[in-house]
């Protein structure tokens, strides 16, 4: 077993393993931490496959930005939140249920399908070549990324205001 | 197909849909700022479009018969190499439609300006009456069903935002959602025609689906299917039976509004779609259309005879006038039902403008009670009311007369099967138009008046008002529309897109050239001109007396509550299937608070309580058809109301279920 | 050797558990992560790709995916603080106006 088959089972283990957890603990500060390993994990699986930038946003935009929006979501609306996971218990099976056959369809669709199994990619730096490719080829998408970021700011600012009057 | 001459677009023509979108565009951001609140930019650019329409108009005239203009680019391409073009297509049908648009939109605007004067909204108003207008352009320039269906959408979504524009009264909130979702009924059968279509051709483009229908990809059976889809779209937004409830409630909408939807957007859309797409008919499809057509004149009209507000006598009217249109698209003569269409357009908007002058004289009264010899303060008004009235009617020398002659000739020597019947009731229903015409003309101008206050504070309008009247009066005389009538709406072979096939050539050329050479014999002109003299004689008879007034009965006693009832479509509507869904709403609501509010749970209550609803099949059957219908609404909705719990986790489970296993089955089988 | 369908496993595995989330919090944040779990699920697919014939342009796609989640993330919570500073909850059931 070489050392990327390693990191990879591990990476993926902690992906898998922080997102049951972020899913099923019932605190959701718990929760919260539990979905960090999982952002992890994912980055380390990004590394692993040489996607060395999208690994580094990974943990920047996720572990950095998403997750602490959440925790302060948390702090602010901290007051109730607890009560709720007593009666999550009773729509578990359901979700169990559902999520379980979903699993099936898609592992029953990837096994059936024909991927390219062939050609790997080389493990070189890719953030120049992403650089180009955002300012070039996807320059429209990248702009139009910028405005939406700039409305979901505007959008959030105007939504978490105090009511005027 | 014949040889069709695809000449390059003048750079201009575009400038017709950007210049409206471009001044609601500045209206609506710096609106706030500008002097007036920016109508100003909107009336500009409409009057641009105006000037350009009339430039495409006689550009198009110059064209050789068969030619067309056409600029079309590829829109976007997904995986498979399948390209959607978007488009621009101006043949003699668009060039027309244009015109009336434009004018219409123009004068309607101008006219809003002052009546709409002092709304806290006014500027949202002209934001959305630009777009309105904008909307109905892009659908008129489409050279594909693709593009024609967005249009299509965005004029529902204004209608909607405009009807209700008054919103704080919860009855034109109401009177807009109703618009909203009658409309959007057809337009699932429009969406489904527009698929099967899409299968066959393998194009949205016109010019691709007709060949397709020509060459026989898709024909028989289904092609009559994917007609009468396509024409439940047309009903719905023209307001055909049974579709046609919308249409009076969007009376709630501020006048310029109305007359809006009436004239040249919304209403038009529909009987434009028709004839557009009149090469894919089948003969059934064309007598269902025609049936339909046939039906919603003569019920219209009816039910015109008995009503008392001014504005509800004009949109039964409309209803009535555009089954006329949808008539003469089925009897085969589309060309004809847009003659009428277009006349009809520039009347009904004089009318209703001039209804909005009258209203806003008497300050915001609509019932024909408070009125009555108005004459004296508003002869602006009155006088070209009056005109648009005697057009209405038919009378020789109007422009309503050519035009509704046009369609009465067709339906008397249609090649459709089974629908001569239509020409009489087409003549029994502009007996009735000219009829109640009359007694509306009477009961709000002539006589005495009827409300002192109110008439003594009566004054004619301005002349940002009057103005649009006056030119809009013009257009209900007939010579005017002399040389367009022969150039535009007298013969299939200015549609360039007619396709060359037997149907179309051998049946339905035939009859047109027949009336053309050798004229319509005696007692036909006989009958189209003494309908419309006998019923404003017979209104004459009933009313200048001064005996009676809004409120006698003139038809048969039952048929008259009948009729004012509107035949209770709007109830049996309520009762049959809203009432029902509701109950069976409120009845799954209560079987769902007792279980545990899982889907699993759910569906087993509403499957109970449909073995519940058959048990009491009997008793309700008792009730009558009404119930009846109400019934067989109430077991279906009852599986999928009861999952309505409102929480969104349970639909998504629900998708989740169905997804994982649709994509089991789709995957392993 | 590690392939493509082992990233495409993962992916599956964080999707699934993504919706159960979904589907069984009532907390509204406890929703959020399920989401931001279903996300990465497709990132993963994305990134899997990139490495076997996709070539860059999926990696792309990807940091497109996270922008929107960013947003998305940013435009939920002042969602849920407005519902919390409203109604004192964050229960996504009590959010019911929508039912029949």
């Amino acid at each position: 077993m070489g050392a990327a088959t390693l990191l990879f089972w591990t990476f993926a283990a902690m992906a898998v393993t922080g997102g049951l957890m972020a899913v099923l603990l019932p605190r959701i500060v718990h929760a919260v931490f539990s979905l960090m390993l999982s952002f992890i994990g994912v980055a380390g699986l990004y590394a692993v496959q040489g996607a060395d930038f999208l690994a580094i946003v990974q943990l920047v935009v996720y572990v950095g930005g998403v997750l602490v929006l959440m925790a302060f979501g948390i702090l602010l609306t901290g007051r109730t939140a607890e009560s709720l996971a007593q009666h999550e218990a009773r729509h578990r099976p359901y979700g169990v249920i559902a999520a379980l056959l979903i699993f099936a369809a898609l592992m029953t669709t990837i096994a059936k399908s024909q991927f390219n199994t062939g050609t790997v990619m080389a493990g070189d730096p890719t953030t120049l070549d992403i650089g180009a490719l955002l300012i070039g080829d996807y320059i429209i998408a990248f702009e139009f990324a910028s405005v939406l970021l700039l409305l979901a700011l505007v959008g959030a600012a105007y939504l978490v205001r105090r009511a005027e009057r | 197909m014949n040889e069709l001459l695809n000449k390059d677009l003048p750079a201009y023509i575009p400038w017709i849909v950007l210049a409206p979108t471009l001044a609601g565009l500045i209206q609506n951001f710096f609106g706030k700022v500008l002097p007036r609140k920016g109508d100003i930019v909107v009336i500009a650019g409409m009057g641009v479009a105006l000037v350009l329409s009339l430039l495409t108009l006689f550009h198009w005239i110059n064209l050789a018969p068969g030619e067309y203009m056409h600029w079309h680019t590829t829109w976007f391409s997904v995986a498979g190499g399948i390209d959607f073009h978007v488009g621009i297509m101006v043949d003699g049908l668009t060039a027309a439609m244009l015109v009336v648009v434009t004018l219409v939109s123009f004068l309607v605007f101008l006219f809003s300006s002052q009546y709409m004067k002092g709304d806290p909204y006014y500027h949202r108003f002209f934001f959305w009456l630009s777009f309105f207008a904008t909307a109905m352009l892009i659908l008129v320039v489409a050279d594909n069903l693709l593009l024609l269906f967005i249009g299509w959408e965005l004029v529902g979504l204004c209608s909607y935002k405009l009807i209700g524009f008054w919103s704080q009264d919860l009855a034109n909130a109401e009177a807009a959602k109703k618009a909203f979702i009658t409309t959007r009924i057809g337009d699932v059968g429009m969406l489904i025609g527009l698929m099967m279509l899409y299968n066959a051709a393998g194009s949205f483009a016109f010019s691709d689906v007709f060949a397709a229908v020509q060459s026989g990809v898709i024909s028989g059976d289904v092609l009559t299917w994917a007609g009468i889809g396509l024409f439940l779209g047309a009903a719905g937004k023209s307001a055909q039976f049974p579709f046609h409830v919308w249409l009076p409630d969007a009376m709630a909408g501020p006048t310029p509004v109305s007359a809006l939807i009436h004239a040249a957007t919304m209403v038009a859309a529909g009987v434009y779609l028709a004839a557009r797409m009149f090469p894919i008919f089948t003969p059934e499809a064309l007598q269902y259309i025609a049936w339909t057509g046939g039906i919603t004149a003569i019920l219209g009209s009816i039910i015109a005879v008995t009503q008392t507000d001014i504005k509800k006598v004009l949109a039964y009217s409309t209803i009535s006038q555009l089954g006329y249109m949808i008539m003469g698209v089925g009897v085969g003569a589309p060309w004809a039902a847009m003659f009428h269409l277009c006349t009809h357009a520039l009347f009904k908007a004089c009318l209703f403008l001039g209804s909005g002058s009258v209203i806003h004289a008497m300050h915001h009264a609509q019932e024909l009670k408070d009125m009555g010899g108005l004459r004296k303060k508003l002869p602006i008004t009155f006088w070209t009311f009056v005109i648009s009235t005697a057009a209405l009617a038919g009378l020789p020398l109007t422009s309503g007369f050519l035009s509704k002659d046009a369609i009465l000739a067709q339906a008397l020597h249609s090649p459709t099967p089974g629908v001569q019947p239509l020409f009489w009731i087409g003549l029994a229903a502009a007996f009735l138009t000219a009829f109640y015409m009359t007694r509306m003309v009477w009961l709000c101008f002539m006589g005495q008046p009827r409300n002192q206050e109110k008439y003594d504070h009566a004054h004619e309008s301005p002349w940002q008002m009057t103005v649009p009247l006056v030119v809009l009066a013009l257009f209900s005389i007939g010579l005017i529309w002399g040389g367009f009538e022969e150039k535009f709406f007298r013969t299939p072979a200015d549609y360039t897109f007619f396709p060359d096939n037997e149907f179309v050539q051998g049946a339905y050329v035939a009859p047109g050239e027949h009336l053309h050479e050798h004229g319509h014999p005696f007692w036909f002109y006989a009958c189209a001109v003494g309908v419309g003299v006998g019923g404003i004689a017979l209104g004459l008879m009933l009313f200048a007396r001064g005996k009676r007034d809004q409120d006698t009965k003139l038809l048969p006693g039952s048929l008259h509550d009948l009729a004012k009832g509107k035949f209770y479509l709007d109830e049996f509507y309520l009762n049959g299937f809203i009432g029902g869904w509701n109950k069976v709403a409120a009845a799954a609501n209560v079987a769902d608070s007792r279980v545990v509010d899982g889907l699993v749970n759910n569906v087993g209550s509403g499957g109970l309580l449909a073995g519940d609803l058959c048990g009491d099949a009997d008793q309700l059957v008792v009730d009558g058809a009404v119930n009846g219908v109400a019934d067989v609404t109430q077991a279906a909705g009852a599986v999928a109301s009861a999952a309505q719990t409102g929480r969104l986790r349970n639909y998504l489970t629900a998708a989740v279920f169905t997804t994982a296993i649709g994509l089991l089955i789709l995957i392993l089988l | 050797m590690i392939g493509i369908y082992h990233y495409l496993g993962v992916g599956a595995a964080l999707f699934a558990i993504g919706i159960c989330g979904v589907i069984t919090r009532r907390n509204a944040i406890g929703v959020l992560i399920g989401v931001e779990l279903i996300l990465n699920a497709a990132n993963v697919n994305l990134v899997g790709f990139s490495r076997h014939g996709g070539g860059l342009d999926a990696q792309v796609f990807s940091i497109f995916v996270i922008v929107l989640a960013a947003a998305e993330a940013a435009v939920a919570l002042a969602i849920i603080l407005q519902m919390f500073d409203k109604r004192s909850e964050v229960d996504v059931d009590r959010a019911s106006l929508l039912k029949g």
